[in-house]
């Protein structure tokens, strides 16, 4: 906090004491009125009857972990997925109030946590701060460090939850989590049994067919297989002309879970997609994962598990000559063990060999092709000081790459559970984004724009959190934050080489981020979240082009969303879900005007009969037209679906 | 220039104001409402406990699973022990007739011994179905808090309802493990029937 500018929106210490004035009040009352007392001597002189008569409420195991977390952790659920009628990755992602995400044309989006949206270039958002994996496999790119959402789909029917941490998460996370992890979990295979199929056909999704077959050898061998085909159409230019970035994406994949017993699971999967895009020329992608995962528990202190995948990518943009293919081998290794029940303890190493081959004429990319070595290496500990109350983590990140070298990521954590029903975390932690090809290899018209020696940009981060459970129906998480960077990318005007990269900025941000689930009713549920953010940034040296700021983050200070799910009768069901975006400024860089601030909100109508399911959904539908990130306007648009599963 | 908007607009103080409200005024609302309180799984699980007590006084095994009027009726609990010393205070110094009873646990299904009413821990959700296959027809009163459990062969599961613990019985799968329910115990539980 003495880091902050003077008057800045940073809530001031005193306001922080009188909060937590609050919550101690009210722990008092709370202690009044447990209801735990009833001893085994009592309960088992009751009847029968007298037992089924007494009240208890329980949160789920995995609230309750979500609960502790001394991390701002935001869970979408699958439930809450399949009733938002959002049909892509990227777009589901806007359940997560702790995420910016914004729709740059029809196959491209732009999604950070806590600011860092940078600016677009060749449709691609820049942010580079954010670790994404789906079942444990990194997907973010080593030539810009950011993420191809396009090639980043998954059965929307089969994904289990989403994690999404905003700021650096923990020591347990791989390479460039600074800013924000997404973690995408598909189902096991026992909970996805049995055929699913689903198509739909409307205005801006054109068409959507899936089907999946899931089926079991035994007792302990489950499997899937699936397959799905989308077309999107174009988004519009400001006039309402079309822009020219309809695209198509087909794919398929399988996975098997092979329960062995309860020391050995074994899992095996993988996909493979392929697709058309637009943008002012015809982009070819395809590509092929594998991964296997094995577990091995020693007892119910000490497990292991070992992880290994291939990932395959691809894509062409034939007019301007550019290719490129990464591929990516990876392996994982952790152990966790308990010392006495007070030292929970995990360490891993992990080992990532990138091949990245570049086709370029002009040159973009020198060399263009590059082998990247990736070592990584963690250890943490989790002491519980007081127990089911006080738990201190401890520990670091290793890393080492080939651009910036080795690199340490220490954090330090701690959560206070007060009772049940509250949590008060808070944590300080350095994170490090390792330079990726697009800071060291750029080249623009025969100007060497990268930076050779490009430096990693740092990061220390506070963060102070809490979370309570008022009622057994509602629930409220709470987190601020306040970031320091060091190194921050510049584009620098030189008088010997003309524009070139540097580290030559500084910068702060602060905000806050609110969350509220909330069960009015057995057949009416609520998530609402609002995120508060501000940034100052500090040049170092005078030869940093004005501009330098905004290309690293074109980021709303405001962002709100809600979603209403409600189960009618006669099993219909009535869904809505809603988003508000502030401006965001102009990037004078990129030429990219300033996007407006927006409200839009989608809207769907489910009814279910046996074994089908028909819905219709209607989305963006506050304007016919608005743009959420540059200048390409996202169509109100409408799509009707049925399902059938056996 | 941009850089000079952005620090104008963060020092207005009236906006410093309206941030503040903004955390302040849900706290306060949440704060006032908390007149709930949360269970706590030691307390559930002491419940669950007593549960088991009174299903073992109106339960009757075949005269074969004991050796004598005096040997002891052995509640065992396989995989990870949810209750602790919970049961072991619940059962202490109890007799069913001249049966006392004893408290046995088993991490795995393959170190099963001898029992005659059995736990099943919700450590063992993604096993608990190939666990009732392998004991099927024994005279083993079969009991959890895992969901399905019932359906898919067990004796006796726990569920919740308004609030409030639950049982619902498999009287099939009952009758197959050559056990007897009192009357009492039937109208009391919610009878299902197995897939």
């Amino acid at each position: 906090m003495k880091g902050c500018p003077k008057n800045c929106y940073f809530p001031g210490i005193k306001f922080i004491l009188f909060t937590f004035y609050l919550c101690f009040v009210n722990q008092i009352v709370y202690s009044q009125i447990e209801n735990d007392s009833l001893s085994t001597d009592i309960l088992k002189q009751l009847s029968l009857e007298e037992l089924m008569n007494i009240e208890i409420t329980i949160v789920s195991k995995q609230s309750r972990s979500w609960f502790e977390t001394p991390a701002a952790v935001y869970v979408i659920s699958g439930e809450e997925i399949k009733r938002s009628g959002m049909k892509t990755v990227p777009e589901i992602l806007r359940l997560a109030p702790n995420l910016q995400v914004a729709q740059v044309n029809s196959h491209d989006w732009a999604i950070t946590s806590r600011g860092f949206n940078g600016a677009p270039l060749s449709n691609n958002s820049l942010a580079n701060k954010l670790l994404v994996m789906i079942d444990g496999r990194s997907v973010y790119t080593p030539l810009f460090g950011g993420v191809f959402w396009d090639v980043q789909n998954v059965l929307i029917e089969d994904i289990d939850h989403i994690e999404v941490v905003s700021g650096p998460g923990g020591t347990l996370w791989g390479a460039n989590a600074v800013n924000g992890i997404i973690n995408i979990v598909t189902k096991n295979t026992k909970d996805s049994q049995g055929l699913y199929v689903s198509g739909a056909v409307g205005s801006f999704m054109k068409d959507f067919g899936a089907v999946r077959y899931g089926g079991s050898i035994g007792t302990d061998f489950h499997y899937r297989v699936y397959s799905q085909r989308f077309d999107f159409e174009n988004t519009k230019l400001s006039d309402e002309s079309d822009f020219q970035d309809a695209w198509d994406m087909t794919q398929s994949g399988f996975r098997m879970d092979y329960y062995l017993s309860d020391v050995n699971t074994y899992t095996l999967q993988g996909d493979f997609y392929g697709g058309n895009e637009g943008t002012l020329y015809t982009n070819i992608i395809d590509g092929q994962n594998v991964l296997g995962r094995w577990t091995h528990t020693f007892s119910k202190e000490s497990d292991f598990s070992l992880q290994a995948y291939i990932d395959r990518t691809w894509r062409k943009l034939p007019a301007s000559t550019f290719s490129e293919d990464l591929r990516t081998y990876d392996f994982d290794f952790q152990y966790h063990f308990l010392i006495g029940g007070l030292h929970n303890i995990v360490w891993g190493i992990g080992y990532r060999f990138m091949q990245d081959i570049v086709n370029d004429n002009p040159q973009i990319f020198s060399p263009s092709d590059r082998d990247m070595k990736l070592f990584s290496g963690f250890v943490q500990d989790e002491i519980v000081l007081v127990p089911n109350h006080l738990k201190l983590t401890v520990g670091t990140k290793f890393e080492r790459n080939d651009f910036s070298g080795f690199e340490l990521q220490p954090g330090i954590r701690i959560a206070w559970t007060p009772n049940e029903r509250q949590t008060i975390w808070s944590a300080i932690s350095r994170a490090v984004h390792s330079p990726s090809r697009f800071d060291v290899d750029l080249i623009i018209s025969g100007i060497h724009i990268g930076k050779k020696d490009f430096d990693s940009e740092k990061m220390i981060s506070y963060e102070l959190g809490y979370r309570i459970l008022p009622t057994e129906v509602l629930s409220l998480s709470a987190t601020a934050f306040y970031n320091q960077y060091d190194d921050i990318r510049t584009i620098n005007l030189t008088s010997q080489q003309g524009l070139v990269f540097a580290n030559d900025q500084e910068a702060k941000t602060w905000g806050f981020e609110v969350s509220l689930n909330y069960k009015v009713a057995d057949w009416w549920r609520l998530h609402t979240g609002y995120t508060y953010l501000d940034k100052d940034f500090k040049t170092l040296s005078i030869e940093v082009a004005p501009g330098s700021d905004i290309f690293e983050g074109i980021d709303p200070h405001n962002q709100f969303m809600f979603q209403s799910i409600m189960n009618l009768p006669e099993n219909f069901q009535l869904d809505l879900v809603g988003h508000y975006a502030d401006l965001l400024p102009a990037s004078m860089i990129t030429s990219t005007a300033s996007t407006p601030a927006y409200f839009t909100f989608d809207a769907r109508l489910g009814w279910q009969f046996r074994n089908w399911e028909l819905s219709l959904i209607g989305q963006n539908l506050w304007e016919n037209l608005h743009p959420e990130f540059g200048l390409l306007q996202i169509p109100r648009s409408v799509y009707g679906k049925i399902s059938f599963s056996l | 220039m941009l850089i000079n908007t952005i620090n104008t607009i963060s020092k207005k103080p009236s906006q410093v104001w309206r941030t503040r409200l903004l955390i302040l005024v849900p706290a306060l609302i949440l704060f006032t409402t908390g007149s709930y309180s949360q269970t706590s799984k030691e307390m559930v699980y002491r419940l669950k406990a007593a549960y088991l007590f009174n299903f073992i006084q109106f339960v009757e095994w075949p005269d074969s699973v004991f050796e004598n009027e005096n040997s002891p009726i052995i509640l065992a609990v396989l995989g990870k022990d949810p209750f602790g010393k919970i049961l072991d205070e619940t059962v202490l110094n109890e007799k069913i007739g001249n049966h006392p009873i004893i408290i046995k646990r088993f991490r795995y299904l393959s170190q099963l011994e001898f029992c005659h009413v059995l736990f099943v821990s919700d450590s063992e959700t993604g096993t608990f179905q190939f666990i009732l296959k392998s004991i099927k027809e024994s005279p083993i009163l079969t009991i959890s808090d895992i969901d399905n459990f019932g359906i898919h062969g067990g004796n006796i599961s726990f569920y919740l309802e308004e609030n409030k613990l639950r049982f619902a019985i498999n009287i099939q799968a009952l009758k197959q493990s050559a056990l007897k329910v009192s009357s009492k115990l039937l109208r009391l539980a919610k009878v299902i029937n197995p897939l």
